[in-house]
């Protein structure tokens, strides 16, 4: 035995070492966060996650905040977890991941939000089952999977369409209409010719198709590009509008089909209704135009149902404005928001989304989460990131916690 | 079980010298870069109190913390970490050929042993696992003495406490050896492990084979690192029409890969049992 005293030795020490490291020596002390309802309903923060950072440390520490606790991200970073993170930009809806639970088998191969309609009562996706060529006038086949979730059945077919098989970009059922609006992209363009393709969900076969936006085309210099805003809402019978943006640019260096710079030289916002197929100019001042975008000035928008929503913020306040898309009916600048009346210094971040906004605010302390109706403007909820063991506020400053942004997702 | 264990404690004898090299280069590195850059620091800091090269956000300022010190001694705390390295993965090679090699062939010694020729093969696996585990343990070991240094060496009036995940993480070497979250270590180190033994298995099968022994080998490695590299992308991760959704293509990766390792190691077995003679 005496012989084998270093084999002995290097085997304890490889084991011990890595062993109580890993049992006492990791832990990294960083305090857990979560947010607490100071007034109004905490079923409001469901969706919402704050990010930013934490300090305290000699590196700061990427940190997601909800009502439900905080997550480091160093402290969950591994292979599966980065694997399994490929799959976050599938869905930006709370009810599709929900029902992704629950039917899994339903949704096999059908995990792209942009692609699916989704209700209480009904799953519907569309994917292209073949594609003719790169000719527009050959078209492609589409393949429809209608699933009534009150019956529990499925249907599927497939619809020969003469529209060449560009991006799903979004899918809404209006009655017994499915709309499938196609982002068909052009080879070196920086933007597309968008289509609502209709099919009849009786006949299972494709009704028409209806143009939104234009080719791109080029003179000179000078190219539009065209782009979709998607409603938010998914109930049936107000998801009956999109917006279509038109924009004329002018190539400045560079040129298509290789890098390039450009500058803005007009904008128009349309409203575009699926059920009537007309597209309408809404005013002005709602185009997504860069010139209030600035670091001090930001701005966020939102569609849900026939409402538009705008805010412009800064760190002082946030103003928001609303125009109906069936009523015309425009609210503008009708919401002042600002930091001092929810006991704050500074306005983080805003986001809108589910016909409210979210406010992050920043005070002298533990920063702040507001969540305000947009239709009432009653404060829904205000609540305050807190520390999940008040303990630990004896060794770390809640100063050291800098949030920076705001995200809600769909639900 | 007795004659496995001999042939490991044989097998950490012959490295025994290397090892201890390596620990010396490993202690002289760090320590000297440790003593150097605190001397340097406290030079400057006894003739001007209020002098402070430490630029950090949240520590107050003008104190010195042990993170610092790391996180300002990268680059020779990587030279010894990355010497190690190089020479424990030379040596996965080393420790077959060089039953081979030599005046008298060690091998054949080796094979003509009572018992399975298994043996020879795992106490070879585990060998080269005491070696890595055992220098990291020792990086491990080292941290607090260094510490101990630093503590020694800088008034307590001027420095400031710091966590060990914090200290690691302020390396570049350190932070890649050990991971904050305990899966990480298990995923890097069972990959490691892998590798290690598809590569005892083309080794095998260049000596089962000889010149075109060489082909197989290389063409086995190939094989199991395009099925590792590829495998997610080839089964749909990351594309929302896939068959299969993200939880189940990672079990199912996860799955091949301790299929494939364990495939490693009985076909290492097979060849040393039945292609390799004496």
């Amino acid at each position: 035995m005496k012989r084998y005293w270093m084999t002995l030795l290097f085997s304890l020490l490889a084991i011990g070492g890595i062993s109580v490291y890993y049992s006492m020596g990791s832990v990294d002390h960083l305090p857990d966060f979560k947010l607490e309802a100071l007034e109004g309903d905490p079923d409001e923060l469901g969706a919402v996650s704050l990010t930013g950072t934490y300090g305290g440390r000699m590196k700061s520490e990427v940190v997601e905040v909800t009502a439900a606790g905080s997550r480091y991200q160093d402290r969950n970073t591994n292979v599966r977890n980065q694997l399994l993170g490929r799959d976050k930009w599938f869905s930006r809806s709370m009810m599709f991941d929900s029902f992704i639970g629950e039917r899994r088998n339903v949704t096999r191969g059908k995990k792209y939000d942009l692609q699916a309609y989704i209700n209480e009562d009904w799953f519907i996706y569309a994917k292209w089952a073949d594609f003719r060529g790169d000719s527009s006038d050959q078209g492609g086949t589409m393949q429809i999977t209608v699933y009534d979730r009150k019956a529990d059945k499925e249907r599927q077919f497939e619809v020969d369409v003469r529209v060449f098989p560009g991006a799903i970009a979004d899918v809404q059922k209006l009655g017994n209409e499915l709309h499938v609006v196609i982002n068909n992209y052009l080879s070196y363009y920086p933007s597309a010719a968008i289509y609502d393709l209709v099919i009849d969900l009786s006949s299972e076969k494709w009704d028409r198709t209806d143009k939104l936006a234009g080719k791109n085309e080029l003179s000179g210099k000078i190219f539009t590009r065209n782009s979709i805003y998607l409603n938010e809402d998914l109930s049936e019978s107000s998801s009956a509008f999109m917006l279509v943006n038109e924009a004329k640019e002018s190539i400045i260096s560079g040129s298509i089909g290789s890098s390039f710079e450009s500058e803005r030289l007009s904008e128009h916002l349309y409203a575009y209704s699926l059920l009537t197929g007309k597209k309408e100019e809404i005013p002005v001042f709602y185009t997504l135009s860069k010139s209030f975008d600035s670091e001090d000035n930001r701005f966020k928008t939102s569609l849900y149902g026939d409402t538009y929503s705008l805010v412009k913020y800064s760190v002082q306040s946030a103003v928001v404005s609303q125009y109906n898309l069936s009523t015309k009916e425009d609210r503008r600048e009708y919401l002042k928001l600002t930091p001092e009346q929810f006991g704050a210094v500074k306005i983080g971040d805003a986001v809108l989304g589910n016909n409210k906004i979210y406010l992050l605010l920043l005070t002298k302390s533990a920063p702040l989460v507001a969540v305000v109706d947009l239709q009432d403007t009653t404060i829904l909820y205000l609540g305050q990131v807190a520390y999940v063991n008040p303990e630990v506020a004896e060794t770390e400053k809640i100063e050291y916690l800098r949030l920076g942004n705001i995200y809600v997702k769909r639900q | 079980m007795n004659r496995y264990l001999k042939l490991v404690h044989m097998e950490v004898h012959r490295f025994r010298y290397l090892m201890l090299f390596l620990m010396g280069i490993i202690l002289i590195f760090q320590v000297g870069a440790i003593i150097s850059v605190l001397s340097d620091e406290l030079s400057l800091k006894w003739e001007n109190p209020a002098y402070s090269s430490v630029r950090q956000p949240f520590v107050p300022e003008g104190m010195l913390s042990f993170t610092w010190v790391i996180s300002q001694t990268n680059f020779y705390f990587i030279i010894p970490i990355f010497i190690s390295i190089a020479v424990i993965g030379l040596y996965i090679f080393f420790i077959w050929y060089r039953d081979w090699l030599g005046k008298s062939t060690f091998i054949y010694r080796l094979l003509m042993l009572p018992g399975a020729r298994c043996q020879i093969y795992l106490a070879k696996l585990t060998a080269i696992l005491i070696f890595v585990f055992g220098l990291v343990s020792y990086q491990l070991l080292l941290l607090p003495v260094e510490k101990l240094l630093f503590q020694m060496m800088v008034p307590a009036e001027w420095r400031v406490d710091s966590y060990w995940p914090e200290v690691i993480s302020a390396n570049l070497a350190l932070d890649m050896l050990l991971p904050r979250n305990v899966e990480q270590f298990f995923t890097i180190y069972g990959a490691g492990i892998m590798a290690v033994l598809i590569i005892f298995t083309a080794i095998l099968l260049e000596r089962s084979y000889r010149r075109i022994g060489i082909l197989y080998g290389l063409l086995y490695v190939a094989v199991h690192v395009m099925a590792v590299m590829f495998l997610p992308d080839l089964l749909g991760i990351g594309n929302p029409d896939s068959f299969l959704y993200t939880d189940e293509i990672v079990g199912l990766v996860f799955g091949i890969c301790l299929v494939l390792l364990m495939l490693s190691v009985l076909f290492g077995f097979r060849l040393l049992a039945k292609k390799i003679t004496v």
